[in-house]
């Protein structure tokens, strides 16, 4: 038996409502892991603590440019991305319901505890580019590689 | 003898806990109350209450989406209120890991939940689950599929 009698994925208002309840997880859980009142948090956003209010009552629905500046006061950067609809069932259970890790989760922005700055790498290690090929893409700036590479070209100076 | 029996609710997803609609005598409120929405935006709150009861876990909800129902001089401690900007839902947790849901209201129509709750004072520790099949078989076969 159903609660809703159609297919709750094309349901705009079921998506908004995870959306809603995933930035309030984040923030409630920022706002714990750094001991910080609403009142606090409200002087850091430059809001009023009624704004940071709506925010934890789970009814956050403004604009985009406060979301990004929400992460940011959270020393954050938020990672948003669509998926094919074909794929709701997994993005629901793996972002939204049951994230395992801040790298499931596409509106996330907690502390990362492991991460920690790099020691700055010696000037012959740094500006490297790694040039895709045909083939699998593969882009590499710095120490961040976003795509599995086959046959990489290694250019360095370049950037 | 009041028959009690389950009816589980598969479209929730929440990975922890299993919801199921609770009947008492064939009868069920919260069933009642839902096929009796039809406005769209009745309809998009219900989508909003799936949201809220699939992410449902320990206290990781706002209090305005899911609180627990204390205070009064109600009989059951165990009784929960999911709730959108109109709609409300009540639900009888039961550890460790699934809900039963009881009744629904729209806002400012919950007055007399009490009075519902006193329907459930009394819940059978094993109560049969049926499914939707079931339920059009119903009256013809006692049958049940698992016990909860």
């Amino acid at each position: 038996m159903k609660l809703l009698n159609k297919n709750k994925y094309e349901s705009s208002a079921y998506w908004t409502q995870l959306v809603q309840l995933m930035i309030f997880d984040n923030i409630k859980r920022y706002l714990d892991e750094n001991h910080l009142t609403r009142t606090e948090f409200a002087a850091r956003l430059g809001v009023s603590k009624g704004y940071v209010s709506q925010i934890l009552n789970g009814d956050f629905d403004h604009k985009l440019s406060k979301l990004v500046e929400l992460a940011l006061a959270c020393d954050m950067v938020p990672r948003i991305e669509l998926m094919p609809k074909a794929y709701a069932e997994q993005v629901v259970e793996n972002t939204y319901l049951q994230p395992k890790d801040w790298t499931q989760s596409s509106v996330y922005f907690r502390t990362i505890p492991s991460v920690k700055p790099e020691a700055k790498a010696p000037a012959s290690a740094q500006s490297v580019k790694v040039l895709p090929v045909v083939g699998k893409s593969s882009v590499r700036i710095g120490s961040c590689d976003w795509g599995v590479a086959e046959n990489r070209k290694s250019t360095n100076k370049i950037a | 003898m009041d028959e009690y029996h389950l009816c589980p609710l598969d479209d929730i997803g929440n990975p922890k806990y299993e919801f199921y609609f609770l009947y008492k005598n064939g009868c069920c409120f919260c069933k009642e109350f839902i096929d009796s929405l039809q406005q769209k935006s009745d309809i998009d709150e219900l989508a909003e209450l799936l949201a809220i009861m699939g992410k449902v876990d320990n206290n990781n909800l706002p209090q305005s989406k899911y609180r627990h129902i204390t205070g009064g001089k109600r009989d059951r401690k165990d009784v929960y209120e999911f709730k959108t900007k109109h709609l409300r839902l009540y639900a009888i947790k039961k550890e460790p890991d699934y809900y039963l849901v009881v009744a629904g209201y729209k806002k400012g129509q919950d007055k007399d939940i009490a009075k519902v709750f006193r329907h459930f004072n009394y819940i059978p520790d094993r109560i049969a689950i049926k499914d939707e099949s079931d339920e059009v078989e119903a009256g013809k076969d006692s049958g049940s599929d698992d016990v909860k």
